[in-house]
């Protein structure tokens, strides 16, 4: 009993006095599954933090990565380290582990024994599937033809996918938001007003953005754009343009002020010489 | 012992006292701390500063500033009195161009504490854009050191032979003052090539000054930030540089007066001089300072009022009204009555204005890169701030003290006041006639 009371105490004192334990704060944490079609898939973490009534990221952050095998064991694949704002990528090799499965994956996410931060853990389960997009031409109209399926090829019904064209700051809707697949997992998405790209080029999204598949993109090219030139003017001389394009005038202009300067400076400093062997004459004369 | 005698021991380079040995000594030790701090930076890098990727300019640039402003006293002073031929400028000009020498140079080095690599220094010159501000500010800054060189040097020519006579019985002093007096006898060629080339140098001095001042401007308003974004900004920085510049002439040359006595020859005249050049220039500064807040604070955009907000009333308020009243409006209500422009008061307003303008560098700086042109999202916290780390305090320390140490050498060893010239002015020559005339 004795031997019991004196557990209690240690084990509250601990508590109470490890300033440790309690300061140690609670992270948020935030797991996205995320795919390019033809490139290895990955975990796109977000780790933050409540402070100020603000949320903050967590910056440095040591993070476990496990694989759910069954119910009641995982095995470690990994550790990430969070960057500056918060975000870590654990890349899983799809193409060799999943390639073949349609059944689902679960990778848990854990922060062990931190010294700041409370133990957490973070699932993220997903399905494996396969997206494929082309343009085709029918009846001389472009189109956009993707198919989404599972893992063994089976037609997914009913799932929403966008249609983007890649642009320099952030990718522009082709036609209406989102499309949703057919019967056949397919979706028809025609091109009606010309699009212009460098040298013809169009490069396409087809995005699938599902709670069960999370983020799975295909991208490819498609030179159905309407013909621009580039109009950069990295090859001219500007003020933007590298040395060796400076433009004429600061060539010109600049430099003869400085070269008039300099000039001046030597013949300063060759009076100097002057002056020092003048002094030589006098002494010989 | 004649007159003249008098006269050159009187203003001949002396040894410390024990309050200058002191002196001395802290800012070796000052400098020994900056130079210990700089290398744990190198090794460490630029991490142990306080700047990340929004304030990437801090305390270094605001330091470089500061220090480009008051190398503008060499050029205002000492090359606008001589060419004017100003008979009253005599005990001042030596002051003003040690002064520009060791700003200028500290600013040169102030660069080079800045850069993450200084072991790519060198890159600065092989892959220089001929467009980029910072090539000509590289370019402009070797070629003021040079000048300010020269300006301080040739007028030092005949001073050096008299200290080469004066200190004979020092064979050490002697033979060095003989050989930096290039063997000056002061024959009349010698003058005449003296005396041409200080004109020339006085005239050259002045337009790479306005250079220097403007290209540092354009450091800035090149980069189309909110509150540099500016064509005013070159006239803005040459105001400002003139009143920190004579600020400092006024400082630096009330404590050499207290400590070689020459109340004889740097008189109550010189401080009612300068403290009308002084009132003159924080009234031109406060004009450019209305045009640079007044005109943004009516018609700004967003961000630039989110940015004068942070002056006038935000986190940066304090200091922006201690910079603006107490470098500006109080200089001025002090200084424009004569009793303002005595010696005491105005060394205290001059003190003030130098701090002040030391803090307008920094406001200048730091709170335009707090508010990015294009700002990245949920950065980190540390970004949104800004306050200079211990490292930076010490270089910065380091600097000023070095500048200060520079000073000092050069007044243990040369005259403060030109020896020659004031013999003339005073006609005690020895030779009666001196043939520079």
């Amino acid at each position: 009993m004795r031997a019991f009371i004196y557990t209690i105490i240690l084990g509250f004192c601990t508590i109470i006095l490890s300033p440790q334990l309690q300061a140690k704060e609670k992270a948020r944490l935030s797991v996205n599954y995320n795919k390019v079609m033809g490139e290895n898939g990955f975990l796109l973490i977000n780790a933050k933090y409540k402070i100020k009534k603000k949320y903050q990221p967590v910056t440095n952050l040591k993070l476990n990565i496990y694989e759910e095998i069954s119910e009641d064991s995982v095995a470690y694949k990994g550790q990430v380290i969070t960057d500056n704002s918060g975000s870590a990528k654990f890349i899983i090799n799809t193409e060799t582990v999943i390639s073949d499965k349609v059944l689902v994956f679960k990778y848990l996410v854990r922060i062990e024994d931190d010294d700041k931060f409370k133990d957490i853990e973070k699932s993220e389960s997903f399905y494996n599937v396969i997206l494929i997009a082309e343009a085709i031409e029918k009846d001389s109209v472009h189109y956009i033809s993707a198919k989404l399926t599972d893992g063994l090829g089976n037609p997914l019904e009913g799932e929403k996918l966008q249609v983007l064209l890649q642009r320099l700051f952030a990718p522009l809707s082709v036609g209406k938001s989102n499309y949703k697949t057919d019967s056949d997992g397919s979706i028809f998405v025609a091109i009606e007003d010309p699009l212009p790209g460098i040298d013809g080029m169009l490069t396409f999204e087809v995005v699938l953005d599902s709670r069960n598949y999370g983020n799975i993109k295909k991208i490819f090219n498609a030179p159905i754009g309407k013909l621009v030139t580039d109009q950069s003017t990295f090859e001219e001389r500007t003020m933007w343009s590298p040395p060796s394009k400076t433009p004429l005038f600061l060539w010109i202009f600049p430099n003869i002020v400085i070269l008039g300067i300099w000039i001046v400076i030597v013949v300063l400093i060759s009076n100097l010489f002057k002056i020092y062997k003048s002094n030589k004459q006098t002494n010989k004369l | 012992m004649t007159k003249y005698e008098e006269l050159v021991s009187e203003l001949a380079p002396r040894k410390f006292n024990k309050i200058g040995v002191v002196w001395t000594i802290g800012l070796v030790v000052v400098v020994i701390i900056g130079v210990i701090a700089y290398i744990d930076q190198i090794i460490k890098g630029q991490i142990v500063t306080n700047m990340r990727d929004y304030v990437l300019w801090g305390v270094y640039i605001s330091n470089f500033v500061f220090f480009v402003a008051i190398s503008f006293v060499g050029s205002l002073t000492a090359a606008i009195l001589r060419l004017t031929n100003k008979t009253w400028r005599t005990p001042l000009v030596r002051i003003a161009e040690i002064i520009a020498f060791s700003a200028i140079i500290m600013a040169g080095i102030t660069i080079v504490l800045d850069m993450g690599r200084p072991d790519r220094l060198l890159n600065l010159f092989l892959y220089a854009r001929l467009q980029s501000p910072i090539t000509w500010d590289v370019i402009i800054i070797s070629t003021y050191i040079a000048i300010s060189a020269l300006i301080l040097y040739f007028p030092l020519l005949p001073d050096l032979a008299i200290l080469k006579k004066h200190f004979k019985s020092n064979a050490f002093l002697s033979k060095w003052y003989g050989i930096l007096s290039l063997k000056w006898s002061g024959s009349s060629m010698q003058w005449a090539l003296q005396k041409k080339s200080i004109k020339t140098v006085a005239l050259l001095i002045i337009p790479v000054a306005l250079i220097l001042q403007t290209v540092d401007a354009w450091l800035f308003s090149t980069t189309y930030r909110i509150g540099w974004d500016s064509t005013n900004l070159g006239p803005y920085f040459i105001a400002g540089a003139m009143v920190v510049g004579v600020g400092s002439l006024i400082a630096v040359m009330f404590v050499l007066r207290k400590a070689y006595s020459l109340e004889k020859y740097i008189t109550k005249l010189h401080f009612d001089k300068l403290g009308q050049l002084l009132v003159f220039t924080c009234l031109v500064y406060l004009y450019f300072n209305i045009n640079e807040y007044l005109l943004p604070a009516f018609t700004a955009p967003k961000a630039e009022e989110i940015h004068l907000q942070e002056l006038f009333t935000g986190h940066y308020a304090p200091m922006f009204w201690f910079v603006t009243i107490g470098g500006l409006i109080i200089p001025i209500l002090i200084l424009i009555f004569p009793k303002g422009r005595k010696p005491l008061p105005l060394f205290i307003v001059a003190i003030l204005v130098v701090v002040t303008s030391w803090w307008k560098r920094y406001l200048i700086v730091v709170p335009a890169l707090l508010h990015p042109f294009l700002p990245i999202q949920g950065v980190p916290e540390s970004w949104h701030h800004y306050f200079p780390s211990l490292h930076e305090w010490a270089i910065i320390s380091g600097t000023l003290a070095m500048a200060l140490l520079i000073i000092t050498i050069l007044i243990r060893y040369l005259p403060i006041i030109p020896i020659h010239r004031t013999a003339k002015e005073m006609g005690i020559l020895p030779n009666g006639k001196s043939k520079e005339s």
